[in-house]
């Protein structure tokens, strides 16, 4: 089990500052890594790197489709390029850019979508994005990773540097818990085990992982055991620990800010009921378009709290203990 | 600046003000250009409104909503009464426009996204021209929009369909030179088989005759306007603070007196 550091406390750095310094160190590692941004460095705080890195650092403007090819041509000539926007526009805009110029073609582009799902709250529909896992699971090769802790963002950020094909990273820019212990080593295709319960199992990804610690919380008060698992990398999915889990706890539930179709929770029970079939109760958004709102109204709109959580929970154990 | 062109910005200012959002650098570079189609050109009035033979006005800039809202309300087809929770989840009035709460018409599209209100203007236009309605269609896009591929798609497609019922308004106001140089727009645009006019963005006279001045030759217009990012208020042109933040109760009395004394 992982040593977790949770308090629900705001964290010591903020997703974007630990952006700047990583990328900022990896300039000075290997002078071929590249950033490219569409426009998007006054939110994403990273005017100063561009002002202070001419040659590591450079802004299209408000063209993604663009900046991804631009980016896979990069490549080519051996530049390691990170790119940058918000996430629909990172990747719903430019999906075909992305499958084609970088996945097809094995170019070896990072891309990081800020602010998915309803972390765009105010910005409203056009910028919430609930199938961005669910499109980039699709690209063969493709490594998905729904970001829960700065800590763990800044590891793979740069264990990924050589990484072969579409590495996609899904983020807030801010407000996300410290959840991890500093010594942590995070792998791609490896899943943290962050609570152990035999009743079952609930696997969150991302802003939702806190929200389902507050749960397994609040479900321990009323006697109720679980474990709580952090995939890290949507895809590739560490099938094992998944199956280990089912096995161990004959019920899982699945919880995600983003559809429950085609990502973490379609990833499970993919995984789930071919490997050793158990029920599967997927938390996330139930076919439906972004909003404006603020996160708490978001999460109420949307079934990401953590009393759905633990009401889908204390269903799922009643029906297992019926079968 | 005429006192209404004063008005409408003051609008911006307390509509910015209530709901703590929106870019007034954007809605006042474009503020007079959204005045003077609907006060001067376009076939509209909030009678018509939903008339399918309407000229429609489409905000493909969605960040300067605020100055269609203000146009909307000295029109009447709104009354600053709506706008009590603009921004919020319980108000229709997001801070970019949203077409779907709209239903009786007022809004054409729903913006946020750069690069899509072009091509959907296009197709409100090559609709018109399909139904003989005369019906024309105004966008408004800003200068940097003009680095998404999707707009030089449109502007392909506007010409080869002769679409001379869309004008495409581009607000100049010089946002994307630090980024990249985006070159003649003129010659550009042109080269695409546009008619292009150019005009001072804050002189309602010179715009006026802009858009007057096309005719109906089977080729797409465009009018691009110089314009000043926040014009009409001193505090909003020289600070990029200004670039998306909200005035307090204070900073809206002073900023409402400043372009009061323009």
């Amino acid at each position: 089990m992982e040593h977790i550091i949770y308090t629900g406390d705001k964290p010591v750095k903020e997703i974007f500052e630990v952006f700047s310094e990583t990328l900022e160190e990896l300039f000075h590692e290997d002078s071929s890594v590249v950033y490219i941004d569409a426009d998007l460095m006054a939110s994403m705080r990273t005017k100063d790197l561009w002002e202070k890195y001419p040659k590591n650092v450079f802004n299209t403007g408000i063209q993604e489709a663009n900046m991804v090819g631009v980016a896979g041509g990069m490549n080519l000539t051996g530049l390691k390029p990170y790119i940058h926007s918000f996430a629909p526009f990172a990747v719903r805009r430019c999906f075909d850019q992305i499958y084609v110029t970088v996945g097809y073609a094995h170019k070896s582009v990072r891309i990081i979508g800020s602010e998915p799902g309803i972390c765009a709250t105010d910005n409203g529909g056009t910028h919430m994005t609930f199938e961005d896992m669910a499109l980039m699971r699709t690209i063969p090769e493709a490594c998905v990773i729904d970001i829960s802790d700065a800590g763990m963002f800044r590891q793979l950020l740069k264990k990924t540097k050589d990484r072969r094909g579409v590495t996609y990273f899904r983020t807030p820019r801010r407000g996300l818990p410290d959840i991890y212990a500093p010594e942590t080593v995070f792998e791609i295709g490896k899943g943290k085990i962050l609570r152990e319960g035999h009743d079952a199992a609930v696997i969150a990804s991302g802003i939702m992982v806190s929200s389902a610690l507050q749960a397994a919380e609040l479900l321990h008060e009323e006697g109720i055991e679980v474990s709580v698992i952090d995939p890290v990398t949507v895809k590739p999915l560490d099938y094992d620990l998944i199956e280990m889990f089912a096995r161990k706890t004959k019920a899982i539930v699945t919880v995600e800010n983003h559809s429950i179709t085609g990502g973490l929770g379609s990833a499970v029970a993919e995984t789930v009921s071919e490997r050793y079939p158990v029920p599967v109760e997927r938390i996330g958004v139930y076919d439906r378009f972004g909003q404006v709102g603020n996160e708490a109204f978001l999460r109420e709109q949307y079934l990401l709290t953590t009393e759905e959580i633990v009401n889908r929970v204390k269903n799922l154990v009643k029906r297992k203990n019926e079968i | 600046m005429e006192a209404k062109l004063k008005t409408l910005r003051q609008t911006c200012l307390k509509l910015s003000n209530i709901c703590q959002d929106g870019n007034l650098q954007s809605a006042f570079s474009c503020m007079d250009t959204i005045w003077c189609l609907y006060d001067k050109i376009m076939n509209w009035s909030k009678e018509t409104a939903d008339d399918d033979a309407r000229d429609r006005f489409v905000i493909s800039k969605g960040q300067a909503t605020l100055a269609l809202y203000a146009v909307l309300i000295e029109k009447g087809m709104f009354a600053m009464s709506d706008f009590q929770q603009m921004g919020s989840f319980n108000s229709r009035f997001c801070i970019q426009t949203d077409i779907t709460k709209f239903p009786e018409g007022g809004v054409e599209n729903s913006a946020g996204s750069l690069g899509h209100g072009f091509p959907f203007a296009a197709g409100l236009a090559y609709a018109a021209k399909l139904k003989k309605n005369g019906s024309r269609v105004y966008v408004l896009t800003g200068d940097g929009e003009f680095c998404e591929g999707t707009m030089w798609e449109t502007c392909l497609f506007a010409s080869a369909k002769k679409l001379d019922n869309l004008c495409v308004i581009i607000d100049d106001n010089h946002s994307v030179g630090a980024m990249i140089d985006i070159g003649d727009m003129k010659a550009k645009l042109e080269s695409f088989g546009f008619d292009v006019h150019m005009a001072d963005g804050h002189d309602l006279e010179e715009l006026e005759n802009a858009f007057n001045g096309f005719e109906d030759n089977g080729r797409p217009k465009a009018v691009i306007a110089s314009t000043v990012r926040g014009y009409g208020s001193g505090t909003l042109t020289e600070n990029d603070i200004w670039f998306h933040k909200a005035p307090d109760d204070g900073e809206l009395d002073m900023l409402c007196r400043e372009v009061q004394e323009f």
